[in-house]
């Protein structure tokens, strides 16, 4: 029983037992998930609850911010209200505008003691930067800040620069800096090439000023300019531009791009500008030879703008200094021009009295000039030289002379000589040149003589009235220029570019012109002249009555006088005008001079014996006389010939002296000299003149009568 | 006192500087000799009235310089010249051979083509001589001329050199009457004068 109670009761109990460890399992997941919850839900609701806070705080803050924008918003529509109505204004808003630039002034002066301490400028008292002697008293103190962030020494120049530029007066500051900078530092290093910056560095500040070396050259190589300039912007960027990048983040960085490149906005152009005046047109070669070496400036020019990129002075795409230098073949040939025109120029307006005597032995010293191909020509030449010496053979045995076609001798003004070897050497220097180069300094020789053409007329032009022998030179000089002209272009023809080849190049053109001017030059002083000579000899009272006294002695006054000027003429044109042309000059005015004379004593109706030997005597004075003034050479021996010549030059001779004849001779005589209209008297009188001259002659008898007949 | 002379005549010497042009002249007209003769300048001029064959005529003789320097006034007096001497030197064989020169210049500016020529080797009275008589003779025949040698200093030949060319001005019709006369009568008696003058230039001389 107990048997069967116990097994009875055995598995009961066993599935007792079984309940207990399903309990048991049961109740330690129920602790497992009890602390699971305790733990993890404990902590997310602690977060939550955290957020929950700081998102209330958020909003508290945002409804905070909100009714005050609100608030604000009201106060502005309010004062906008306010300031609708006129006149009425709030006393705390004028106060706090007053505040507030009292504030910003406040704020400006301290930065401006600071910038000034920073930025320490010592200027030369004179304004006016006259010499190198003169900018040597600028200084440039410049307060170095420790490149690392120790704010201890006052504020950084970033911070006093960034205020500035958050106060709007950047711009300002930089600008009056840049003019500062220009004016008494970069433009006198470009122009006195005896200043060099000097660096001093201190503990604190760094000096810039100048040190004066020996002036060597009257301009600086670009070289050495560039290396100043970029010594001077060098310390600038390290000490005042530059300002550290990893000081305040973002915002400095864009103000140090501004900076660099404001300054650079504001002075480049002006420096660059400065650079080739100043500096880089004085760097062109005067001579194509040198052309070639120009490439190391050129260089030196790029280098140079690329560091002033690298520093950030000078934007990415200006590169006007390298367009400049690049462009050299084009800016030598414009400076060789200018350089020819100014030389030409000067050369017109020095003094035309300076003289030198051109033979048709002296010519201009003409370069030689390179053969047109060189070499295996030489041979050729040769040959043709063996042959033309068979040639000569068969030569005429009346040659012209060497020297038919030269200049005929004569004085010009040694400018005019200069102005002609200018204008070879220019064309000779052409031959050397490029193309281009080539066409302009052909041209500029072209401009010389347009140039002579236009400005010495004008520029001399009361001389050239005043004074007899200058007009005299002037002539010549033009002569002598057209004589030039002839050839020049035939001269250089085959010399000179292609695009010039084909007849482009000659001077021919310009020979009538100059010829013309120095005519029409010497004609009008021979037109003064002229007039000068009927001036005298119109107070000769018509050569009437002399036997009075007093009209015989203004007469021979007059006739006097009339010698003289010619004496006078005839000294200053002496060797100086070429013979021929002294010839006819004297000859025409002493011609004018001698009609003049005859038409007045052929117009008296009455002249009485006494009056006509009076009229012989003075007619003698003008014919022995006036031969006189003939002299062309210097030496007095020489110069008979041409006195003996004088009939030839005075068209009037033949008849002044058939006049005096008939002022002597007896009625026979003159019926004889008129010889049947056969005789010279017939050559040059008209039977009327005769005819009257023989009634104011004689009385009227028979004889008369007889004599008057023949004339016919 | 002119009333018996027949007609002036315009005579004109030529030929190279030196050659003696003024001496024959002055021989001629004032029967006189200057060995060192200043060399003429420009243009001298005589007037004599010369009979030949009972006609008397006067001379206007217009005596030119040889100077090349000259020559540029020349080409008037040949205007209306009816009679030329054209003298050379017997003596210096250039003022011979530029005789040519000088033809070549009286053709180019003598206005009439009429012009009766006589040619006068002069200085015959010298001992150098360089041009032979028959030279002269033969130029002067080739070139229509008449001829003579000649000596101002001695005389020889002078006064028959002027009468010569005077009397041959007189025998050429149209020459010396056509300026008294109308000119329409001219243009006949110039024909008469080209055909005289044909034959008669130098024949008569011969």
């Amino acid at each position: 029983m107990i048997n069967k109670k116990y097994n009875e009761f055995l598995p009961s109990m066993q599935s007792a037992e079984d309940l207990v460890s399903q309990v048991d399992s049961l109740s330690g997941n129920i602790d497992l998930l009890k602390s699971r919850i305790e733990n993890e839900v404990q902590q997310d609701l602690n977060v939550a609850i955290a957020e929950f806070t700081e998102l209330k705080q958020q909003l508290e803050r945002d409804s905070l911010v909100l009714s005050v924008l609100k608030q604000l918003q009201e106060a502005r529509s309010s004062l906008k209200m306010l300031e609708s109505r006129k006149g009425f204004e709030l006393k705390v808003l004028r106060a706090l505008g007053t505040e507030l630039t009292v504030q910003t002034q406040n704020m400006l002066y301290h930065l401006g003691e600071e910038w000034r301490q920073m930025v320490l400028w010592k200027l030369p008292p004179s304004k006016e930067l006259s010499s190198a002697e003169m900018v040597m008293q600028t200084e440039l103190h410049l307060c170095t800040m420790p490149l690392k962030e120790d704010q201890v020494a006052g504020p950084p120049v970033a911070s006093v620069l960034q205020a500035f530029a958050v106060l709007g007066e950047l711009h300002t500051r930089l600008k009056l800096f840049g003019q500062l900078l220009l004016k008494y530092i970069l433009k006198p290093l470009i122009s006195y090439p005896s200043l060099r910056p000097l660096l001093e560095e201190q503990p604190d500040t760094v000096v810039l000023h100048f040190e004066s070396a020996e002036p060597n050259l009257e301009h600086p190589s670009p070289m050495e300019v560039f290396g100043k300039i970029t010594l001077v912007l060098e310390v600038l960027h390290r000490h005042l531009l530059n300002v550290s990048l990893d000081e305040c983040g973002e915002n400095d960085k864009d103000s140090k791009v501004i900076l660099a490149e404001m300054l650079g906005d504001m002075v480049w152009e002006e420096v660059s500008g400065c650079l080739i005046q100043e500096c880089l047109v004085y760097s062109i070669p005067a001579n194509s030879s040198k052309l070639e070496q120009y490439v190391e400036v050129i260089k030196s020019t790029e280098e140079f703008e690329k560091s002033l990129k690298n520093m950030g002075f000078v934007k990415g795409d200006a590169t006007d200094l390298l367009k400049y230098a690049r462009n050299v073949n084009s800016h030598f040939a414009n400076k060789k021009c200018q350089d020819v025109i100014v030389a030409a120029r000067k050369l017109m307006t020095s003094e035309i009295h300076n003289t030198v005597k051109i033979t048709p032995d002296s010519s201009v010293a003409i370069p030689k000039l390179p053969g047109p191909g060189a070499g295996d020509n030489l041979k050729m030449q040769n040959a043709s030289k063996m042959l033309h010496n068979e040639l000569i053979n068969l030569e005429n045995e009346t040659k012209l002379s060497q020297h038919t076609f030269s200049l005929p001798t004569c004085h010009i003004s040694v400018s005019v000589e200069k102005l002609m070897e200018l204008a070879y050497q220019t064309l000779v220097e052409a031959t050397t040149s490029t193309d281009q180069c080539c066409i302009q300094l052909f041209y500029s020789v072209r401009n010389i003589f347009h140039l002579f053409y236009d400005v010495v007329p004008i520029y001399h032009k009361e001389n050239l009235q005043k004074l007899p022998q200058l007009a005299a030179i002037h002539h010549n000089n033009c002569m002598y220029i057209a004589h030039h002209l002839l050839t020049l272009g035939h001269q250089f023809r085959y010399r000179l570019t292609n695009i010039l080849y084909d007849g482009a190049a000659t001077f021919v053109d310009l020979v009538p012109g100059f010829r013309r001017l120095g005519m029409e030059c010497f004609l009008a002083q021979m037109r003064v002249q002229k007039g000068e000579l009927l001036e005298r000899l119109s107070s000769a009272r018509n050569f009437s009555n002399m036997d009075n006294e007093e009209n015989y002695s203004a007469a021979n006054k007059a006739a006097r006088q009339v010698l003289h000027q010619l004496k006078r003429l005839g000294k200053v044109w002496q060797d100086v005008l070429p013979v021929n042309i002294y010839c006819k000059a004297m000859g025409t005015l002493l011609n004018t001079a001698l009609r003049e004379i005859i038409n007045r004593i052929t117009a008296l109706e009455d002249i009485s014996a006494e009056d006509a030997d009076r009229l012989h005597s003075l007619c003698r004075i003008m014919l022995e006389e006036g031969p006189l003034v003939f002299t062309p050479l210097l030496e007095e021996n020489k110069n008979k010939k041409y006195q003996e010549e004088v009939p030839v030059y005075v068209q009037k001779w033949m008849m002044f002296k058939e006049l005096m004849i008939i002022l002597q001779a007896n009625l026979q005589e003159i019926v004889d000299r008129w010889a049947d209209g056969k005789g010279p008297l017939a050559a040059e009188f008209s039977p009327t003149e005769v005819k009257s001259l023989i009634r104011a002659l004689f009385q009227n008898t028979e004889r008369r009568a007889a004599a008057l007949a023949k004339i016919k | 006192m002119d009333e018996d002379i027949l007609t002036t005549l315009k005579i004109l010497i030529i030929g190279e500087s030196g050659v003696g042009k003024s001496s024959l002249l002055l021989r001629f007209t004032d029967d006189t000799f200057d060995p060192e003769l200043a060399a003429t300048i420009g243009v001298d001029f005589k007037v004599k009235t010369i009979s030949v064959d009972g006609n008397k005529a006067k001379l206007a003789i217009w005596d030119t310089a040889g100077q090349e320097r000259f020559r540029t006034l020349t080409p008037s007096y040949y205007r209306g010249a009816q009679g030329v001497i054209l003298v050379y030197d017997v003596t210096r064989r250039d003022t011979f051979v530029k005789l040519d020169n000088w033809l070549n210049e009286l053709e180019t500016y003598c206005t009439r083509n009429d012009i009766v020529k006589m040619l006068v080797g002069n200085k015959i009275d010298k001992e150098n001589r360089a041009v032979d008589r028959n030279e002269g003779l033969k130029f002067a025949r080739k070139h229509s001329m008449l001829f003579i040698e000649a000596s101002a200093k001695t005389c020889d030949g002078v006064q028959c050199a002027f009468e010569e060319l005077v009397e041959k001005i007189i025998q050429t019709p149209g020459l010396w009457e056509s300026e008294s006369q109308n000119r329409g009568v001219k243009l006949s008696n110039q024909e008469e004068g080209y055909g005289g003058r044909a034959c008669g230039g130098y024949c008569s001389m011969l």
